[in-house]
């Protein structure tokens, strides 16, 4: 099983990813025990760093959550609503989080190729 | 027969208690404390010295708020009761209640007072489906003075706390208060019941408004007397028509509910006890109903809509990039997948009628920010009908369920229960279906897409497009659509491309929508108002003499307020003022019946046969789009109509409202009035 570094460190984003066009705004991942990525996506152009940040939309999990979310098995808002994630701040953001996973599956495809 | 229970409610909040107060499980109705889908209170009785009081009187003080005034029973009628008990509730976050006790003797009471708690912290689903097997476990507390009902289901937690201002014995049960009365004496306490943890970050620890207002009063973003008082003002010598109107702001006002999309901005639920919760069509069709009156609503849909929209597919939950969602649910089965409401997209309709909402709204308001804002939003909606909602390329809108698990949507148009889509020989149309209606709208958004592309996006490529391919939807609709023999359109074509031949009240929706030709609009008009589809009170949804037809069907026979102002404005929109007047005369005249409150639906006997409207056993009261269709009718009386930056007022009232004036319309010209006498004869 991955780890959330591990996750991090393999998606590697593009410059800009279609799936987010429209979208702009920071996000700040906050994994128990674990770390902090602060992610900024604007108009679909995305950067991101290992570090803590004030960001628009901070979503927290504990790590198995996270990778669970990230490899498509988890939905972010039914786990959300399940109390195992924790979304604050910007909720319209949070709900174009799935676009930012696709962005990273799609990454991690490529990359496999 | 069981007495009808008393709703009061606030936002996504609601209590459904019995006559006296109590809330307890029943199969007949669905009692308790609700707040995003869960029941926080399933038990909550009230005894005196080991007996139930008896109700005297009870009162819905407002949507928020109740009364209960309560005896002991004596027994005898001969003997009066020695005390009276008041109950004071209000809603918001949980609910505030006031128990007051008064000895009316000259001599003191002892008395033993107990309300019993308890919580089965069901999903709505559950409530609904009579299913109470659960996942997870439950817990009782007492900490300190405060009452813990609570259940875990791995990181799903709720909790409803309980607390009273007076002393108390507190157990896993409730509360004991043994109260001594000296004559002529008054004991008092107050009870907060929240649902403490209900999902969302934080804890609440008092209700919404408590230590905001001496008496309980929601928390809500525009208080009742400022939402009545921007509304426009309406005086009829037909004074009922007055109640309807008043009766349909409060309701209105009391479905209002605040996403977490749009802090501070409420949009409407579609109706108590079941649906408290956001619907696509539901809050598109009532806002498009208030629109000339309380415009907000429309806005804040649009925006909640827009930022909800579909971006990918996902078959569990019927999801397509550019589809507009049908149902949000917060509760437990909601939460852990086993119902697709996170959210749910199955429906067909609400993508056109967004669009269809939006060009509306800009028409009414002059927003352009909002139109401008969302444009990606509409072509994405706009790319939806030609990519996904056309399932097989053949020009029209069609629908199949992916999910076929528990909690979907068979049907996903508005008539959309199970047996709705049915041949005139009773046999059910089989799957992909593309009902009439849907077209019209798809007709209709184009075209109205086609105005703001030009007007505001900037894309005169876009706008002939989309008005060479309504043009096209139009001609092709009213050819393969239409039945000769039988001078109707067809509810619907099935999976094989056969015309469902049924005569509904659809076709009023397609009157409403322009895609019908002119030279097919009178036959559409005469079967409305004809004996087949009229019952005295309203268009029926499916005509009397079909084989589908029952009148208490939910689809198929029932007569349903929101359609018939959808009919109502059709009808007027192709120029039958007469035809538009007695469908709404009806309507306004049957709402008398329901203490001026349409409700969800009620049965299609014929008024002949009965001298009142027959309600329909479960509907849903108040119901947004019911409450909306009296806001309706009377735009179609008055024939408002936005022309420009003006309003145009060209009434068509029956002769029995002799005079209607209704002032201070709110649109893109400031505020304006209109006035008009009843000349329609019917």
């Amino acid at each position: 099983m991955s780890t959330a570094h591990e996750v991090f460190q393999l998606h590697k984003f593009q410059e800009f990813e279609p799936l987010l066009r429209g979208v702009s705004g920071t996000y700040l991942f906050e994994i128990e025990r674990v770390g902090y990525w602060f992610i900024s996506v604007r108009e679909g152009a995305i950067r991101m760093e290992e570090v803590r940040h004030d960001a628009d939309c901070t979503i927290g999990c504990d790590e198995p959550d996270f990778i669970d979310i990230i490899e498509g098995r988890r939905n972010l808002i039914t786990g959300a609503m399940q109390g195992r994630v924790k979304i604050r701040g910007d909720i319209t953001l949070a709900q174009k989080f799935h676009g930012l996973v696709s962005a990273m599956i799609e990454t991690k495809r490529r990359e496999a190729a | 027969m069981r007495a009808k229970p008393v709703s009061i409610l606030e936002g996504d909040t609601f209590v459904v208690s019995d006559r006296r107060g109590d809330i307890s499980i029943s199969p007949e109705e669905a009692e308790g404390l609700f707040q995003g889908d869960t029941r926080f209170l399933s038990r909550w009785v009230l005894t005196v010295n080991g007996a139930l009081p008896n109700p005297l009187s009870t009162d819905d003080v407002n949507y928020f708020s109740s009364q209960f005034f309560l005896v002991p029973g004596t027994g005898t009628i001969y003997v009066d009761s020695p005390m009276s008990i008041v109950r004071q509730r209000a809603v918001g976050g949980g609910f505030h209640e006031d128990l007051k006790v008064t000895n009316h003797k000259a001599t003191a009471l002892d008395l033993d007072i107990r309300v019993e708690a308890d919580a089965d912290f069901a999903d709505l689903f559950q409530v609904k489906d009579a299913e109470f097997e659960r996942a997870g476990k439950f817990y009782k507390r007492v900490d300190g003075n405060r009452l813990v009902l609570g259940y875990q289901r791995e990181k799903f937690v709720r909790e409803t706390w309980i607390t009273s201002s007076a002393p108390a014995e507190i157990d896993e049960k409730g509360f004991r208060f043994r109260v001594h009365l000296e004559p002529h004496g008054q004991w008092h306490t107050g009870l907060d019941v929240l649902a403490a943890v209900d999902g969302t970050e934080g804890t609440k620890t008092k209700p919404k408004y408590k230590d905001v207002h001496d008496t309980p009063t929601p928390y809500i973003g525009m208080s009742l007397k400022s939402w009545m008082a921007r509304a426009p003002h309406l005086h009829a010598s037909w004074t009922d028509f007055e109640k309807i109107y008043e009766r349909s702001l409060v309701d209105l006002a009391a479905l209002r509910f605040f996403s977490p999309y749009t802090p501070g901005e409420a949009l409407p639920a579609a109706g108590l006890p079941w649906f408290m919760a956001l619907f696509g069509r539901d809050s598109i069709f009532t806002s498009f109903q208030a629109l000339p009156f309380v415009p907000d609503l429309a806005s804040t849909t649009l925006r909640v809509l827009a930022m909800r929209q579909g971006t990918r597919r996902d078959d569990f939950r019927d999801e397509e990039p550019g589809k507009i969602l049908h149902e949000v649910r917060l509760g437990e089965m909601t939460a852990f997948e086993e119902r697709p409401h996170s959210p749910y997209f199955g429906t067909s309709d609400a993508t056109p009628l967004f669009l269809v909402l939006m060009d509306e709204f800009e028409r009414w308001s002059g927003g352009k920010e909002l139109v401008t804002k969302f444009e990606a939003e509409a072509r994405a909606a706009l790319q939806w009908i030609d990519e996904y909602g056309d399932r097989d390329g053949d020009g029209y809108v069609e629908y199949e369920r992916r999910n076929k698990g528990a909690g979907s949507i068979e049907n996903q148009c508005w008539k959309d229960s199970w047996d709705s889509i049915v041949f005139s020989d009773g046999k059910l149309a089989k799957a992909p279906i593309a009902t009439c209606e849907i077209q019209g709208y798809v007709y209709d958004a184009k075209r109205r897409c086609a105005r703001l592309a030009r007007e505001f996006w900037g894309d005169s490529d876009l706008a002939n497009r989309l008005e060479k391919g309504a043009a096209e939807l139009k001609q092709k609709f009213n050819r393969d659509f239409w039945i000769p023999e039988k001078q109707f359109f067809a509810l619907a074509l099935d999976g094989q491309k056969r015309k469902v031949d049924s005569l509904t009240s659809n076709v009023g929706h397609l009157l409403w929508s322009g895609i019908v030709d002119e030279d097919k609009a009178q036959a559409c008009a005469r079967h409305l108002v004809g004996p087949r589809l009229f019952s005295g009170w309203g268009v029926r949804t499916m005509a009397d003499d079909e084989a589908g037809y029952n009148p208490i069907g939910y689809h198929v026979g029932t007569v349903w307020p929101f359609d018939n102002s959808m009919v109502a404005l059709g009808l007027r929109n192709y120029g039958f003022k007469k035809e538009a007047a007695q469908v709404a005369l009806a309507n306004l005249e049957a709402a008398k019946y329901f203490q001026y409150r349409l409700p969800e639906a009620f049965a299609g006997y014929s008024r002949a046969e009965t001298d009142f409207p027959v309600e329909y056993p479960t509907a849903c009261s108040p119901q947004a789009w019911s409450a909306g269709a009296p806001l309706l009718f009377l735009r179609t009386l008055l024939g408002l109509e936005p022309v420009g930056n003006r309003l145009l007022v060209d009434p068509a009232v029956p002769k029995q409202i002799e005079w209607i004036e209704l002032l201070g319309i709110p649109g893109r010209w400031g505020h304006a009035d209109a006035f008009a006498r009843g000349q329609v004869d019917l």
